[in-house]
């Protein structure tokens, strides 16, 4: 297993070759350039800036210095903030995009997995029907519909939580609630439907009704004997959903004006922070690659069919 | 914009065949399911027609109706938005450009995935395994970075060609789960008698599957697509809202959401009209997907 673990992450290594170069020469495309800005300046600066950060090499030559920089863990000065580094600028951000990735990610787990257990265990009951209607509604509305009515609700009309922002003089959890909530709800859908087919599925199969015949506790099934096969489309699912509330993020953060990773991103790539952008795609295609993988492990863990391929 | 029938398209199948007959007839005992192909029909019909039928114009100003609460005033019945232009002619259009790219998106993803799917299904052997390695590697890249790039990157002055460019773009992302399905079903089509019967007759490679095996994968597809759309919306919606989708003055649903939150303390008409027309959108074909999927593979999925 540690084999193909290892296969695979160096099976990895062309994948972000591939991310890195196409990046690198969409960027470049790109008309208009960091320092493009409303009022011209003059050529001997402009021409002064570019030799500064290497824009008069060929392309090929920037590319290559690019990686060289990679290989030295170096990603590089921000070209737009021009007093900080870009690994400077994910280190600010990425504690409050970890925070909310993982707390979403965590309550969209517990409580989609947990809703769809009740609609499987309760099927075609009232529970059922209220969970997966609630479970279509939350896949219909998303973030950015339900985010400014959270903070309409719960902020201006209830004054139960703060709408936005990450601090008032030090960091307080409050401030996350609503943002986590709403980032989670698709993907609590999402979840609570992929349980909810699977547990059926897994409710069916020969080894439930083995263990029904000889007399064990419905409870002892259910969490014994279904859960562990049932969850195994849920794991499949965790990658995918991890991609997705990645993007999220980049609504939430906007949203409730969190100063994360996702925030930067978006105004870096119009911007043309070339090594920002750079930096931000590079750092969570590694993230998705090493979850994919994780996710993949996790699966073979749970089920031995996957082993012998 | 004939793309736009491409939600309704399962309802009229070829003429005998069996599988389509049965799906029809599973499709129409679901009530719900029934309704919402109603309801989707009525939305493409509202998006098409409404634009032309509707007696404001959707980029009109009226400088003395800015941020006018809904009123039967000059039939400005959702209000107008805060630079004076009528919310239902807005909603109209927006209805439209959010069902186009959803539909023309779809349809690059279809192309694309089950062209792809079928031949490296079809194929076997050292061909599909390097088309489909081909896919995993593209899986590991997180496109939605891409898309925002390419967005941010490439801005058309023309805005019909940039709406062009985000359905491409988002299309040419969605089309790898589209290839993984249809090469599933290829791999348990290629060994089924009518295939070898094509083969004796002389068919070349390339017409078994394009006349034979793709016809087959159709099922799947279909509630792929329909389940794709909303999918593709929100992925507009999403690039709208970080200022990077349809340019003004036209505007797409998850637009007027944007322009509605911002405006929600002034002018919460902006954000309810639009916010339940994407929830009845999103609702209908999601359902209709469902019910879809329901109606061709009654074995699998969602058992009811």
């Amino acid at each position: 297993m540690l084999g193909q673990a290892f296969r695979r992450l160096l099976f990895a290594i062309p994948t972000l070759l591939c991310i890195v170069v196409g990046a690198f020469l969409l960027m470049r495309a790109a008309p208009g350039g960091p320092f493009t800005e409303e009022r011209q300046l003059p050529a001997a600066i402009e021409a002064r800036l570019d030799a500064a950060y290497g824009f008069d090499k060929p392309i090929g030559q920037q590319l290559a210095d690019y990686i060289g920089g990679l290989l030295r863990a170096d990603l590089g000065p921000s070209m737009v903030y021009k007093d900080k580094d870009v690994a400077d600028i994910l280190a600010e951000g990425a504690p409050t995009s970890a925070l909310l990735g993982i707390g979403a990610m965590s309550v969209a787990l517990l409580v989609g997995g947990a809703l769809g257990m009740v609609a499987a265990t309760r099927r075609n009951r009232v529970q059922d029907y209220l969970v997966m209607a609630l479970a279509i509604l939350g896949m219909c509305l998303p973030p950015l519909v339900i985010g400014p009515l959270m903070q309409l609700l719960f902020g201006l009309e209830w004054g139960l939580l703060p709408t936005s922002g990450l601090y008032r003089d030090e960091f307080q959890i409050q401030y996350l609630v609503l943002p986590i909530l709403t980032l989670s709800l698709p993907f609590i859908a999402i979840i609570s439907r992929l349980m909810r087919a699977s547990m059926i599925e897994a409710l069916r199969s020969d080894a439930v009704r083995t263990a029904r015949a000889k007399g064990m506790p419905e409870a002892q099934v259910v969490w014994r004997h279904a859960l562990p096969v049932a969850l195994l489309p849920v794991v499949s699912y965790l990658a995918p959903a991890l991609v997705g509330v990645m993007a999220g993020s980049f609504v939430i953060e906007t949203v409730f004006q969190l100063p994360g990773i996702g925030k930067q991103f978006v105004l870096a790539a119009s911007q043309r922070d070339y090594t920002l952008v750079m930096g931000v795609v590079l750092v969570y295609s590694l993230l998705i690659i090493l979850f994919n993988l994780a996710a993949d492990l996790i699966y073979r863990v749970l089920d031995p069919r996957a082993r012998t391929p | 914009m004939t793309d736009l029938s491409i939600a309704a398209a399962p309802s009229q199948p070829a003429k005998g065949r069996s599988l389509w007959e049965d799906a029809r007839r599973r499709l129409a005992r679901n009530p719900a399911a029934m309704i919402s192909l109603y309801a989707t029909a009525f939305l493409v019909l509202l998006a098409i027609f409404g634009p032309l039928l509707w007696v404001h114009q959707y980029d009109t100003i009226y400088p003395d109706r800015v941020a006018l609460a809904p009123t039967f005033e000059h039939l400005h019945l959702l209000g107008a938005d805060t630079v004076g232009r009528d919310m239902v002619a807005r909603l109209l259009v927006g209805l439209r450009v959010s069902l186009l790219v959803g539909a023309a998106a779809t349809l690059v993803a279809l192309t694309i995935g089950v062209a792809y799917g079928a031949i490296a299904g079809f194929a076997g052997g050292w061909l599909d395994e390097a088309m489909m390695r081909i896919v995993d590697v593209l899986y590991a890249i997180p496109f939605v970075f891409f898309v925002i790039v390419l967005m941010s990157v490439v801005q058309l002055r023309d805005p019909l060609a940039n709406l062009l460019l985000i359905f491409m773009a988002i299309g040419a992302v969605e089309w790898l789960t589209m290839a993984r399905i249809v090469r599933g079903q290829t791999l348990s089509l290629r060994r089924k008698e009518f295939v070898d019967a094509a083969r004796a007759a002389g068919a070349s490679p390339l017409q078994i599957v394009f006349r034979h095996i793709v016809p087959n994968v159709m099922g799947p597809v279909a509630v792929f697509a329909t389940l794709n759309i909303p999918v593709i919306i929100l992925t507009e919606s999403f690039l709208s809202f970080i200022g990077l989708g349809v340019q003004e003055p036209l505007t797409s649903l998850g637009k007027l959401i944007k322009e509605g939150a911002d405006q929600m303390m002034v002018a919460p008409w902006m954000l309810v009209s639009p916010a339940l027309a994407m929830l009845v959108t999103l609702l209908a074909l999601n359902v209709l997907g469902d019910g879809l999927r329901d109606a061709l593979d009654p074995n699998e999925g969602n058992r009811r």
